[in-house]
Protein backbone atom coordinates (compact mmCIF):
# COMPACT_ATOMS: atom_id res chain seq x y z
CA UNK A 1 0.00 0.00 0.00
CA UNK A 2 1.68 3.57 -0.90
CA UNK A 3 2.56 5.54 2.45
CA UNK A 4 0.03 8.30 1.42
CA UNK A 5 -2.69 5.75 1.65
CA UNK A 6 -4.82 6.57 4.90
CA UNK A 7 -4.51 10.82 3.76
CA UNK A 8 -6.10 9.96 1.07
CA UNK A 9 -8.77 7.61 2.11
CA UNK A 10 -9.31 10.45 4.91
CA UNK A 11 -9.72 13.18 2.13
CA UNK A 12 -12.24 11.07 0.20
CA UNK A 13 -14.35 10.34 3.12
CA UNK A 14 -18.03 11.40 3.55
CA UNK A 15 -18.28 14.87 3.40
CA UNK A 16 -21.41 16.36 4.76
CA UNK A 17 -23.98 17.88 2.70
CA UNK A 18 -23.41 21.57 4.11
CA UNK A 19 -19.66 21.48 4.05
CA UNK A 20 -19.75 20.11 0.46
CA UNK A 21 -22.09 22.71 -0.68
CA UNK A 22 -20.40 25.31 1.24
CA UNK A 23 -17.57 23.58 -0.80
CA UNK A 24 -18.88 24.04 -4.16
CA UNK A 25 -20.34 27.47 -3.42
CA UNK A 26 -17.04 28.84 -2.80
CA UNK A 27 -15.33 27.26 -5.64
CA UNK A 28 -18.54 28.41 -8.02
CA UNK A 29 -17.65 32.12 -6.22
CA UNK A 30 -14.00 31.83 -7.02
CA UNK A 31 -14.39 31.31 -10.53
CA UNK A 32 -17.74 33.56 -10.50
CA UNK A 33 -15.96 37.15 -9.44
CA UNK A 34 -14.35 37.21 -12.98
CA UNK A 35 -17.83 36.12 -14.74
CA UNK A 36 -21.11 38.77 -14.65
CA UNK A 37 -24.02 37.44 -14.56
CA UNK A 38 -24.92 37.94 -18.28
CA UNK A 39 -21.88 35.81 -19.20
CA UNK A 40 -23.09 32.78 -17.60
CA UNK A 41 -27.02 33.24 -18.44
CA UNK A 42 -25.74 34.07 -22.38
CA UNK A 43 -23.23 30.31 -21.86
CA UNK A 44 -26.61 28.73 -20.23
CA UNK A 45 -28.81 29.66 -23.07
CA UNK A 46 -25.90 27.73 -25.17
CA UNK A 47 -26.28 25.02 -22.98
CA UNK A 48 -23.78 25.18 -20.19
CA UNK A 49 -24.67 23.47 -17.21
CA UNK A 50 -21.60 24.80 -15.39
CA UNK A 51 -22.80 28.47 -16.45
CA UNK A 52 -26.55 27.69 -15.10
CA UNK A 53 -24.69 26.00 -11.99
CA UNK A 54 -22.64 28.86 -11.29
CA UNK A 55 -25.72 31.09 -11.53
CA UNK A 56 -28.15 28.72 -9.10
CA UNK A 57 -25.26 28.86 -6.31
CA UNK A 58 -24.84 32.71 -6.68
CA UNK A 59 -28.24 33.56 -6.13
CA UNK A 60 -29.89 30.69 -4.57
CA UNK A 61 -29.36 31.62 -1.49
CA UNK A 62 -29.94 35.20 -1.19
CA UNK A 63 -33.97 34.39 -2.64
CA UNK A 64 -34.18 31.15 -0.33
CA UNK A 65 -33.53 33.67 2.67
CA UNK A 66 -36.35 36.01 1.13
CA UNK A 67 -38.72 33.71 0.30
CA UNK A 68 -37.99 32.53 3.94
CA UNK A 69 -38.48 35.71 5.67
CA UNK A 70 -41.54 36.91 3.95
CA UNK A 71 -43.36 33.11 4.30
CA UNK A 72 -42.03 31.89 7.81
CA UNK A 73 -42.08 28.28 6.27
CA UNK A 74 -38.47 26.72 5.40
CA UNK A 75 -40.14 24.27 3.21
CA UNK A 76 -42.22 26.37 1.51
CA UNK A 77 -40.04 29.27 0.78
CA UNK A 78 -37.59 26.28 -0.64
CA UNK A 79 -40.57 25.79 -3.14
CA UNK A 80 -41.03 29.37 -3.93
CA UNK A 81 -37.23 29.57 -4.21
CA UNK A 82 -37.02 26.30 -6.58
CA UNK A 83 -39.94 27.72 -8.36
CA UNK A 84 -38.08 30.69 -9.21
CA UNK A 85 -35.72 28.98 -10.85
CA UNK A 86 -37.80 26.30 -12.83
CA UNK A 87 -39.13 29.59 -14.03
CA UNK A 88 -35.79 31.21 -14.59
CA UNK A 89 -35.08 28.00 -16.76
CA UNK A 90 -38.35 27.88 -18.63
CA UNK A 91 -37.76 31.59 -19.99
CA UNK A 92 -34.25 31.69 -20.14
CA UNK A 93 -33.95 31.57 -24.02
CA UNK A 94 -35.87 34.44 -24.02
CA UNK A 95 -34.09 36.26 -21.65
CA UNK A 96 -32.51 39.79 -22.17
CA UNK A 97 -28.95 39.30 -21.21
CA UNK A 98 -28.74 43.20 -21.27
CA UNK A 99 -30.69 43.48 -17.53
CA UNK A 100 -29.91 42.34 -14.67
CA UNK A 101 -30.69 38.75 -13.97
CA UNK A 102 -31.04 38.79 -9.68
CA UNK A 103 -33.60 42.13 -9.79
CA UNK A 104 -35.85 39.52 -11.96
CA UNK A 105 -35.25 36.54 -10.44
CA UNK A 106 -35.75 38.56 -7.02
CA UNK A 107 -39.18 39.80 -8.34
CA UNK A 108 -40.93 36.34 -9.01
CA UNK A 109 -39.52 34.57 -5.82
CA UNK A 110 -40.67 37.51 -3.87
CA UNK A 111 -44.04 37.76 -5.63
CA UNK A 112 -44.57 34.20 -5.39
CA UNK A 113 -43.53 34.38 -1.48
CA UNK A 114 -46.35 37.20 -0.81
CA UNK A 115 -49.10 35.04 -2.66
CA UNK A 116 -47.95 32.03 -0.61
CA UNK A 117 -48.05 33.99 2.51
CA UNK A 118 -51.44 35.35 1.54
CA UNK A 119 -53.08 32.98 1.08
CA UNK A 120 -51.95 31.01 4.04
CA UNK A 121 -53.22 33.64 6.06
CA UNK A 122 -56.48 33.42 4.35
CA UNK A 123 -56.42 29.25 5.76
CA UNK A 124 -55.83 30.60 9.05
CA UNK A 125 -58.83 32.56 9.13
CA UNK A 126 -61.10 29.67 7.67
CA UNK A 127 -58.93 27.25 10.28
CA UNK A 128 -61.17 24.27 12.16
CA UNK A 129 -58.66 24.62 14.73
CA UNK A 130 -58.09 28.35 15.13
CA UNK A 131 -54.66 28.67 15.88
CA UNK A 132 -52.77 25.48 15.63
CA UNK A 133 -51.62 25.92 12.01
CA UNK A 134 -50.05 29.52 12.85
CA UNK A 135 -48.17 27.86 15.52
CA UNK A 136 -46.78 25.98 13.24
CA UNK A 137 -44.87 28.58 11.53
CA UNK A 138 -43.56 30.17 14.67
CA UNK A 139 -42.17 26.65 15.42
CA UNK A 140 -40.86 25.99 12.92
CA UNK A 141 -38.89 29.24 12.19
CA UNK A 142 -37.84 28.77 15.86
CA UNK A 143 -36.62 25.03 14.73
CA UNK A 144 -33.46 23.69 16.87
CA UNK A 145 -30.83 23.36 14.29
CA UNK A 146 -31.06 26.77 12.88
CA UNK A 147 -28.72 28.04 15.26
CA UNK A 148 -28.22 31.51 13.33
CA UNK A 149 -32.18 32.65 13.73
CA UNK A 150 -32.88 35.63 15.96
CA UNK A 151 -36.55 34.11 17.32
CA UNK A 152 -37.32 37.77 18.14
CA UNK A 153 -36.81 39.21 14.81
CA UNK A 154 -38.64 36.30 13.34
CA UNK A 155 -41.13 36.79 15.84
CA UNK A 156 -41.62 40.70 14.42
CA UNK A 157 -41.43 39.97 11.03
CA UNK A 158 -44.19 37.27 11.03
CA UNK A 159 -46.28 40.17 13.22
CA UNK A 160 -46.28 41.96 9.93
CA UNK A 161 -48.97 41.56 6.64
CA UNK A 162 -47.10 39.88 3.99
CA UNK A 163 -46.75 42.87 1.67
CA UNK A 164 -44.92 44.39 4.90
CA UNK A 165 -42.46 41.74 5.30
CA UNK A 166 -41.65 41.82 1.53
CA UNK A 167 -40.89 45.12 1.03
CA UNK A 168 -38.86 45.03 4.47
CA UNK A 169 -36.75 42.09 2.42
CA UNK A 170 -36.67 43.87 -0.46
CA UNK A 171 -35.17 46.68 1.20
CA UNK A 172 -32.61 45.50 3.92
CA UNK A 173 -31.97 41.75 2.40
CA UNK A 174 -31.91 42.67 -0.91
CA UNK A 175 -30.69 46.37 -0.98
CA UNK A 176 -33.48 47.43 -3.25
CA UNK A 177 -33.99 51.47 -3.21
CA UNK A 178 -37.74 52.42 -2.65
CA UNK A 179 -38.77 53.24 -6.59
CA UNK A 180 -37.42 49.85 -7.44
CA UNK A 181 -39.57 47.75 -4.70
CA UNK A 182 -42.34 49.61 -6.31
CA UNK A 183 -41.15 48.64 -9.76
CA UNK A 184 -41.07 44.56 -8.55
CA UNK A 185 -44.57 44.97 -6.40
CA UNK A 186 -46.14 47.36 -8.54
CA UNK A 187 -46.44 49.85 -6.24
CA UNK A 188 -46.34 53.60 -5.60
CA UNK A 189 -43.16 55.21 -4.07
CA UNK A 190 -45.13 56.52 -1.33
CA UNK A 191 -46.55 53.50 -0.52
CA UNK A 192 -43.41 51.12 -0.48
CA UNK A 193 -42.18 54.75 1.91
CA UNK A 194 -44.80 54.40 4.41
CA UNK A 195 -44.64 50.46 4.62
CA UNK A 196 -41.18 51.01 5.02
CA UNK A 197 -41.76 52.88 7.71
CA UNK A 198 -44.17 51.30 9.44
CA UNK A 199 -42.30 48.01 9.04
CA UNK A 200 -39.31 49.85 10.64
CA UNK A 201 -41.60 50.77 13.72
CA UNK A 202 -42.81 47.27 14.28
CA UNK A 203 -39.43 45.89 13.96
CA UNK A 204 -37.36 48.79 15.98
CA UNK A 205 -38.11 46.91 19.80
CA UNK A 206 -36.56 43.11 18.35
CA UNK A 207 -33.98 45.07 16.67
CA UNK A 208 -32.54 46.93 19.28
CA UNK A 209 -33.49 44.26 21.76
CA UNK A 210 -30.94 42.11 20.11
CA UNK A 211 -28.67 45.12 19.71
CA UNK A 212 -28.21 44.68 22.91
CA UNK B 1 -29.72 55.68 10.78
CA UNK B 2 -28.92 53.18 13.46
CA UNK B 3 -31.92 50.90 13.41
CA UNK B 4 -32.05 50.96 9.44
CA UNK B 5 -28.07 49.64 10.16
CA UNK B 6 -28.91 47.34 12.80
CA UNK B 7 -32.13 45.70 10.81
CA UNK B 8 -29.60 44.92 7.70
CA UNK B 9 -26.90 43.26 9.71
CA UNK B 10 -29.26 41.19 11.58
CA UNK B 11 -31.13 40.17 8.25
CA UNK B 12 -28.26 39.68 6.36
CA UNK B 13 -27.13 37.54 9.62
CA UNK B 14 -30.27 35.27 9.20
CA UNK B 15 -30.06 31.77 7.95
CA UNK B 16 -32.67 29.27 6.92
CA UNK B 17 -33.99 26.45 8.67
CA UNK B 18 -31.52 23.42 6.36
CA UNK B 19 -30.87 26.24 3.98
CA UNK B 20 -27.26 23.41 2.31
CA UNK B 21 -29.76 20.50 2.22
CA UNK B 22 -32.58 22.49 0.58
CA UNK B 23 -29.99 24.41 -2.15
CA UNK B 24 -28.76 20.91 -3.25
CA UNK B 25 -32.63 19.11 -3.07
CA UNK B 26 -33.24 22.04 -5.55
CA UNK B 27 -29.93 21.73 -7.67
CA UNK B 28 -31.13 18.85 -8.20
CA UNK B 29 -34.26 19.29 -9.47
CA UNK B 30 -33.55 22.55 -11.83
CA UNK B 31 -30.30 20.86 -12.80
CA UNK B 32 -33.11 18.13 -14.15
CA UNK B 33 -35.29 20.64 -16.05
CA UNK B 34 -32.27 22.29 -17.47
CA UNK B 35 -31.10 19.20 -18.93
CA UNK B 36 -35.14 18.52 -20.28
CA UNK B 37 -35.21 21.85 -21.82
CA UNK B 38 -34.05 22.60 -25.73
CA UNK B 39 -31.67 25.31 -26.60
CA UNK B 40 -32.37 28.47 -28.12
CA UNK B 41 -31.30 28.72 -31.92
CA UNK B 42 -31.91 24.56 -32.46
CA UNK B 43 -32.61 24.26 -35.70
CA UNK B 44 -35.52 22.23 -37.50
CA UNK B 45 -32.93 20.71 -39.36
CA UNK B 46 -31.29 20.28 -36.10
CA UNK B 47 -34.39 18.74 -34.14
CA UNK B 48 -35.04 16.02 -37.31
CA UNK B 49 -31.00 14.97 -37.21
CA UNK B 50 -31.67 14.43 -33.17
CA UNK B 51 -34.94 12.97 -33.80
CA UNK B 52 -33.04 10.39 -36.35
CA UNK B 53 -30.36 9.93 -33.64
CA UNK B 54 -33.09 9.24 -30.61
CA UNK B 55 -34.98 6.76 -32.68
CA UNK B 56 -31.94 5.08 -33.87
CA UNK B 57 -30.69 5.11 -30.23
CA UNK B 58 -34.16 3.81 -29.17
CA UNK B 59 -34.09 1.04 -31.78
CA UNK B 60 -30.80 -0.67 -30.74
CA UNK B 61 -32.10 -0.23 -26.81
CA UNK B 62 -35.05 -1.88 -28.05
CA UNK B 63 -33.14 -4.72 -29.20
CA UNK B 64 -30.50 -4.59 -26.27
CA UNK B 65 -32.16 -3.88 -22.99
CA UNK B 66 -34.30 -5.70 -20.92
CA UNK B 67 -36.94 -2.94 -21.09
CA UNK B 68 -36.54 -2.78 -25.03
CA UNK B 69 -36.88 -6.94 -25.11
CA UNK B 70 -40.25 -6.49 -23.15
CA UNK B 71 -41.80 -3.79 -25.80
CA UNK B 72 -40.77 -6.41 -28.56
CA UNK B 73 -42.69 -9.47 -26.52
CA UNK B 74 -45.30 -6.51 -26.37
CA UNK B 75 -45.50 -5.90 -30.20
CA UNK B 76 -45.48 -10.10 -31.03
CA UNK B 77 -47.81 -10.59 -28.39
CA UNK B 78 -50.53 -8.26 -29.20
CA UNK B 79 -49.45 -6.59 -32.57
CA UNK B 80 -47.24 -7.76 -34.61
CA UNK B 81 -43.99 -7.15 -34.98
CA UNK B 82 -41.58 -4.05 -35.77
CA UNK B 83 -44.46 -1.72 -34.88
CA UNK B 84 -43.49 0.27 -31.47
CA UNK B 85 -40.10 1.95 -30.36
CA UNK B 86 -40.07 3.31 -26.68
CA UNK B 87 -38.99 6.88 -26.55
CA UNK B 88 -36.07 7.13 -24.23
CA UNK B 89 -37.55 10.51 -23.02
CA UNK B 90 -40.91 11.21 -22.15
CA UNK B 91 -42.03 13.70 -25.54
CA UNK B 92 -45.31 15.20 -26.95
CA UNK B 93 -48.54 13.01 -25.70
CA UNK B 94 -50.51 11.47 -28.52
CA UNK B 95 -53.75 13.00 -27.35
CA UNK B 96 -54.44 17.08 -26.14
CA UNK B 97 -54.86 17.40 -22.22
CA UNK B 98 -52.34 17.60 -19.55
CA UNK B 99 -50.98 14.86 -17.10
CA UNK B 100 -51.25 14.95 -13.23
CA UNK B 101 -48.58 12.61 -11.38
CA UNK B 102 -47.70 11.52 -8.30
CA UNK B 103 -43.99 10.98 -7.84
CA UNK B 104 -42.17 10.58 -4.52
CA UNK B 105 -40.81 14.04 -5.01
CA UNK B 106 -44.92 15.21 -5.44
CA UNK B 107 -46.79 15.76 -8.16
CA UNK B 108 -46.11 16.92 -11.70
CA UNK B 109 -48.07 18.16 -14.33
CA UNK B 110 -46.69 16.82 -17.93
CA UNK B 111 -47.97 19.33 -20.35
CA UNK B 112 -49.37 18.36 -24.14
CA UNK B 113 -45.85 18.81 -25.58
CA UNK B 114 -43.89 16.33 -22.63
CA UNK B 115 -42.62 19.02 -20.48
CA UNK B 116 -43.12 18.97 -16.98
CA UNK B 117 -43.19 20.68 -13.45
CA UNK B 118 -43.01 19.60 -10.14
CA UNK B 119 -46.02 21.36 -7.71
CA UNK B 120 -44.27 20.95 -4.54
CA UNK B 121 -43.95 18.58 -1.85
CA UNK B 122 -47.05 17.32 -1.65
CA UNK B 123 -49.05 13.71 -1.57
CA UNK B 124 -52.31 12.45 -3.29
CA UNK B 125 -53.07 15.06 -5.84
CA UNK B 126 -56.37 15.32 -7.56
CA UNK B 127 -56.89 17.44 -10.79
CA UNK B 128 -59.82 19.49 -10.52
CA UNK B 129 -62.23 18.42 -13.61
CA UNK B 130 -61.56 21.38 -15.80
CA UNK B 131 -57.47 21.11 -14.80
CA UNK B 132 -57.82 24.44 -13.39
CA UNK B 133 -56.67 23.67 -10.23
CA UNK B 134 -55.16 20.75 -8.13
CA UNK B 135 -55.96 19.83 -4.95
CA UNK B 136 -53.43 17.91 -2.85
CA UNK B 137 -52.73 16.94 0.60
CA UNK B 138 -49.80 18.41 2.85
CA UNK B 139 -49.51 16.93 6.61
CA UNK B 140 -52.65 18.55 7.86
CA UNK B 141 -53.24 20.51 5.13
CA UNK B 142 -55.18 20.07 2.41
CA UNK B 143 -54.08 22.67 -0.30
CA UNK B 144 -55.17 23.85 -3.95
CA UNK B 145 -52.62 24.98 -6.20
CA UNK B 146 -52.99 26.38 -9.65
CA UNK B 147 -50.87 24.82 -12.74
CA UNK B 148 -48.00 26.48 -11.95
CA UNK B 149 -47.66 25.24 -8.73
CA UNK B 150 -49.10 28.38 -6.86
CA UNK B 151 -51.48 27.97 -3.82
CA UNK B 152 -54.52 29.20 -4.15
CA UNK B 153 -55.82 28.19 -0.88
CA UNK B 154 -54.99 25.94 2.29
CA UNK B 155 -57.51 24.60 4.93
CA UNK B 156 -56.12 22.62 8.08
CA UNK B 157 -57.65 19.54 9.01
CA UNK B 158 -57.99 18.08 12.15
CA UNK B 159 -55.65 15.34 11.33
CA UNK B 160 -53.31 14.26 8.50
CA UNK B 161 -55.08 14.72 5.26
CA UNK B 162 -55.09 11.66 2.68
CA UNK B 163 -57.18 11.04 -0.57
CA UNK B 164 -58.54 14.24 -2.03
CA UNK B 165 -60.49 14.17 -4.51
CA UNK B 166 -62.21 16.71 -6.73
CA UNK B 167 -66.14 15.30 -7.51
CA UNK B 168 -66.83 15.66 -11.40
CA UNK B 169 -69.12 18.63 -10.96
CA UNK B 170 -66.29 20.72 -9.52
CA UNK B 171 -67.84 22.08 -6.47
CA UNK B 172 -66.49 19.73 -4.19
CA UNK B 173 -63.39 17.71 -2.74
CA UNK B 174 -63.78 14.97 -0.84
CA UNK B 175 -61.03 13.63 1.84
CA UNK B 176 -59.86 11.88 5.03
CA UNK B 177 -58.62 13.13 7.95
CA UNK B 178 -57.59 10.54 10.04
CA UNK B 179 -60.51 8.36 10.56
CA UNK B 180 -62.96 11.00 9.70
CA UNK B 181 -64.36 11.38 5.90
CA UNK B 182 -65.03 15.53 4.91
CA UNK B 183 -65.91 17.64 2.47
CA UNK B 184 -65.07 20.70 1.51
CA UNK B 185 -66.28 23.36 -1.44
CA UNK B 186 -63.69 24.11 -4.65
CA UNK B 187 -62.97 27.01 -3.32
CA UNK B 188 -61.91 25.83 0.13
CA UNK B 189 -65.00 27.02 2.02
CA UNK B 190 -67.32 25.49 3.98
CA UNK B 191 -64.90 22.47 5.19
CA UNK B 192 -66.97 19.91 7.13
CA UNK B 193 -67.33 16.13 8.23
CA UNK B 194 -69.27 13.62 6.83
CA UNK B 195 -68.61 10.62 8.24
CA UNK B 196 -66.03 9.28 10.99
CA UNK B 197 -64.72 6.43 11.45
CA UNK B 198 -64.07 5.43 7.71
CA UNK B 199 -61.57 2.97 6.19
CA UNK B 200 -58.61 4.01 5.20
CA UNK B 201 -59.55 3.56 1.97
CA UNK B 202 -60.24 6.68 -0.88
CA UNK B 203 -63.75 7.90 -1.74
CA UNK B 204 -64.91 7.74 -5.21
CA UNK B 205 -67.04 10.51 -6.73
CA UNK B 206 -70.13 9.22 -9.28
CA UNK B 207 -68.75 9.96 -12.28
CA UNK B 208 -71.31 12.08 -14.35
CA UNK B 209 -73.01 11.35 -17.50
CA UNK B 210 -72.89 7.26 -16.48
CA UNK B 211 -76.36 5.87 -17.45
CA UNK B 212 -75.72 2.66 -15.21
CA UNK B 213 -75.82 5.45 -12.31
CA UNK B 214 -78.01 8.21 -13.35
CA UNK B 215 -81.10 8.26 -10.76
CA UNK B 216 -82.57 11.17 -9.08
CA UNK B 217 -81.08 12.02 -5.83
CA UNK B 218 -77.53 11.36 -7.05
CA UNK B 219 -78.35 11.55 -10.49
CA UNK B 220 -75.51 13.30 -13.45
CA UNK B 221 -74.37 16.38 -11.96
CA UNK B 222 -74.98 15.73 -8.47
CA UNK B 223 -72.59 15.40 -5.91
CA UNK B 224 -72.77 11.52 -5.16
CA UNK B 225 -70.36 10.20 -2.91
CA UNK B 226 -69.09 6.46 -2.49
CA UNK B 227 -66.68 5.07 0.92
CA UNK B 228 -65.78 2.42 2.88
CA UNK B 229 -67.52 2.88 6.52
CA UNK B 230 -66.85 1.11 9.23
CA UNK B 231 -69.81 -0.08 11.07
CA UNK B 232 -69.57 -2.21 14.34
CA UNK B 233 -66.03 -3.01 13.20
CA UNK B 234 -67.30 -4.26 9.87
CA UNK B 235 -66.48 -2.64 7.03
CA UNK B 236 -69.61 -1.11 5.22
CA UNK B 237 -69.65 0.71 1.89
CA UNK B 238 -71.72 3.38 1.62
CA UNK B 239 -73.12 6.21 -1.23
CA UNK B 240 -75.08 9.40 -0.21
CA UNK B 241 -75.44 12.21 -1.68
CA UNK B 242 -73.16 15.02 0.16
CA UNK B 243 -75.28 18.15 -0.34
CA UNK B 244 -78.38 16.58 1.02
CA UNK B 245 -76.84 14.16 3.07
CA UNK B 246 -79.37 11.63 2.13
CA UNK B 247 -78.53 7.86 1.95
CA UNK B 248 -78.43 6.85 -1.35
CA UNK B 249 -78.31 2.97 -2.84
CA UNK B 250 -74.74 1.80 -3.65
CA UNK B 251 -74.99 0.43 -7.09
CA UNK B 252 -72.52 -2.01 -8.95
CA UNK B 253 -70.50 0.32 -10.75
CA UNK B 254 -70.19 2.31 -7.69
CA UNK B 255 -68.02 0.53 -6.16
CA UNK B 256 -66.24 -0.35 -9.71
CA UNK B 257 -65.10 3.14 -8.38
CA UNK B 258 -63.32 2.42 -5.42
CA UNK B 259 -59.59 1.43 -5.27
CA UNK B 260 -59.83 -1.14 -2.26
CA UNK B 261 -63.67 -2.07 -2.16
CA UNK B 262 -64.59 -4.76 0.55
CA UNK B 263 -65.35 -6.87 -1.92
CA UNK B 264 -61.39 -7.04 -3.87
CA UNK B 265 -60.21 -5.72 -6.59
CA UNK B 266 -60.84 -2.25 -7.44
CA UNK B 267 -58.85 0.96 -9.42
CA UNK B 268 -58.16 -1.09 -12.20
CA UNK B 269 -61.42 0.31 -13.87
CA UNK B 270 -61.99 3.47 -16.08
CA UNK B 271 -64.89 5.01 -17.43
CA UNK B 272 -64.15 7.45 -20.73
CA UNK B 273 -65.11 10.80 -20.55
CA UNK B 274 -68.18 9.97 -22.56
CA UNK B 275 -69.00 7.77 -20.42
CA UNK B 276 -69.36 4.92 -23.45
CA UNK B 277 -66.25 3.16 -22.78
CA UNK B 278 -65.16 0.96 -19.74
CA UNK B 279 -61.46 -0.15 -19.27
CA UNK B 280 -60.48 -2.61 -17.13
CA UNK B 281 -57.09 -4.10 -15.81
CA UNK B 282 -57.60 -8.03 -15.35
CA UNK B 283 -55.29 -10.27 -13.82
CA UNK B 284 -54.62 -13.28 -15.61
CA UNK B 285 -52.10 -15.82 -14.38
CA UNK B 286 -48.92 -13.47 -14.40
CA UNK B 287 -49.95 -11.57 -16.99
CA UNK B 288 -51.83 -8.16 -16.81
CA UNK B 289 -55.13 -7.63 -19.86
CA UNK B 290 -56.05 -4.00 -20.77
CA UNK B 291 -59.84 -4.78 -21.34
CA UNK B 292 -62.60 -2.42 -23.41
CA UNK B 293 -66.07 -2.36 -23.14
CA UNK B 294 -68.54 -0.79 -24.80
CA UNK B 295 -72.00 0.08 -23.20
CA UNK B 296 -73.38 -0.35 -26.80
CA UNK B 297 -72.73 -3.84 -26.74
CA UNK B 298 -70.71 -6.16 -28.06
CA UNK B 299 -68.82 -8.03 -25.25
CA UNK B 300 -65.19 -6.95 -23.61
CA UNK B 301 -62.21 -6.92 -26.03
CA UNK B 302 -58.97 -7.12 -25.57
CA UNK B 303 -56.27 -4.80 -26.22
CA UNK B 304 -53.25 -5.31 -24.39
CA UNK B 305 -51.88 -7.66 -22.72
CA UNK B 306 -48.53 -8.01 -20.82
CA UNK B 307 -46.01 -9.96 -18.28
CA UNK B 308 -45.85 -8.69 -14.97
CA UNK B 309 -48.01 -5.88 -13.46
CA UNK B 310 -49.92 -2.50 -15.72
CA UNK B 311 -50.91 0.13 -13.45
CA UNK B 312 -53.70 2.73 -14.23
CA UNK B 313 -55.42 2.67 -16.57
CA UNK B 314 -56.50 6.63 -17.59
CA UNK B 315 -58.60 7.43 -20.13
CA UNK B 316 -57.45 10.75 -22.44
CA UNK B 317 -59.68 13.70 -22.41
CA UNK B 318 -61.23 12.74 -25.73
CA UNK B 319 -61.36 9.47 -25.05
CA UNK B 320 -59.45 7.94 -27.78
CA UNK B 321 -56.14 6.60 -25.96
CA UNK B 322 -55.60 4.98 -22.83
CA UNK B 323 -52.57 5.49 -20.30
CA UNK B 324 -51.38 2.30 -18.94
CA UNK B 325 -47.83 2.11 -16.61
CA UNK B 326 -45.57 -1.17 -16.95
CA UNK B 327 -43.67 -0.91 -13.71
CA UNK B 328 -41.76 -4.13 -14.89
CA UNK B 329 -40.34 -2.23 -17.78
CA UNK B 330 -40.20 1.04 -16.35
CA UNK B 331 -42.37 2.26 -19.14
CA UNK B 332 -45.46 4.14 -19.79
CA UNK B 333 -47.68 3.07 -22.41
CA UNK B 334 -50.46 5.01 -24.49
CA UNK B 335 -52.84 2.95 -26.32
CA UNK B 336 -55.17 4.06 -28.78
CA UNK B 337 -58.22 2.73 -27.54
CA UNK B 338 -59.95 2.19 -31.79
CA UNK B 339 -56.99 0.93 -33.05
CA UNK B 340 -54.47 -0.80 -30.60
CA UNK B 341 -52.32 -1.70 -33.07
CA UNK B 342 -51.27 2.12 -32.18
CA UNK B 343 -48.69 1.99 -29.00
CA UNK B 344 -47.01 4.73 -27.87
CA UNK B 345 -44.11 3.48 -25.76
CA UNK B 346 -42.01 6.12 -23.22
CA UNK B 347 -38.76 4.82 -20.92
CA UNK B 348 -37.40 5.06 -17.93
CA UNK B 349 -39.86 6.76 -16.41
CA UNK B 350 -39.44 6.40 -12.66
CA UNK B 351 -36.09 8.40 -13.57
CA UNK B 352 -37.85 11.36 -15.37
CA UNK B 353 -40.07 11.62 -12.67
CA UNK B 354 -37.45 11.31 -9.48
CA UNK B 355 -34.50 14.11 -11.00
CA UNK B 356 -32.73 14.40 -7.68
CA UNK B 357 -33.01 10.37 -7.39
CA UNK B 358 -34.39 10.30 -3.64
CA UNK B 359 -37.31 8.24 -4.36
CA UNK B 360 -35.88 5.00 -5.00
CA UNK B 361 -36.83 4.70 -8.45
CA UNK B 362 -40.23 4.18 -6.95
CA UNK B 363 -42.97 4.13 -10.24
CA UNK B 364 -44.91 6.80 -10.31
CA UNK B 365 -48.61 7.12 -10.38
CA UNK B 366 -50.72 8.56 -13.08
CA UNK B 367 -53.52 10.55 -11.34
CA UNK B 368 -55.19 12.31 -13.92
CA UNK B 369 -55.62 13.34 -17.68
CA UNK B 370 -57.78 16.30 -18.02
CA UNK B 371 -57.97 19.17 -21.02
CA UNK B 372 -57.64 22.22 -19.05
CA UNK B 373 -60.00 25.13 -19.43
CA UNK B 374 -57.85 28.08 -19.24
Amino acid sequence: MPPNAAPARQLLSPMSAQSANSLRISLARARGRARRDGTLVRDAQRGSADALEELFHRHWRRAHRAAFLVVGDASAAEDIAQESFLAAIRALDRFDRRRPFAPWLHRITVNRAIDYARARALRAERAIAPGDETRVVEREAAAPGSDSISEELIAALTELSPDHRAVIVLRYLLDYTPGEIGETLGLPRGTVNSRLRRGLDQLRPAVSEEAR
Amino acid sequence: MNGDRDLRRRLRALRAPSEAEAEDRSWNVVRAAYAERTPAGTTRRAHRLTLAVAVGVALIAIGLSPAGAKVADLVRDVVGVGEQNARPQLRALPAAGELLVESPDGPWIVRADGSKRLLGQYGDATWSPHGLFVAAADGRELVAVDPFGNVRWTIAAPARVADPRWSPSGFRIAYRSGDDLRVVAGDGTGDRPLARGVSPVAPAWRPIGDSKLAAAPGAPGSNTLTFVDRVDGAKTVSTIDVDTGAALQTKPADLEQLSTPPTGGGARIAISPDAAKTATLQRLGRRDELLLEREAGGGKRVLFSAAGRLTGPTWSPDGRWLLVGWPDADQWLFIAADRPHRVVAFDRISEQFDPGGSGGGRFPRVAGWVLPER
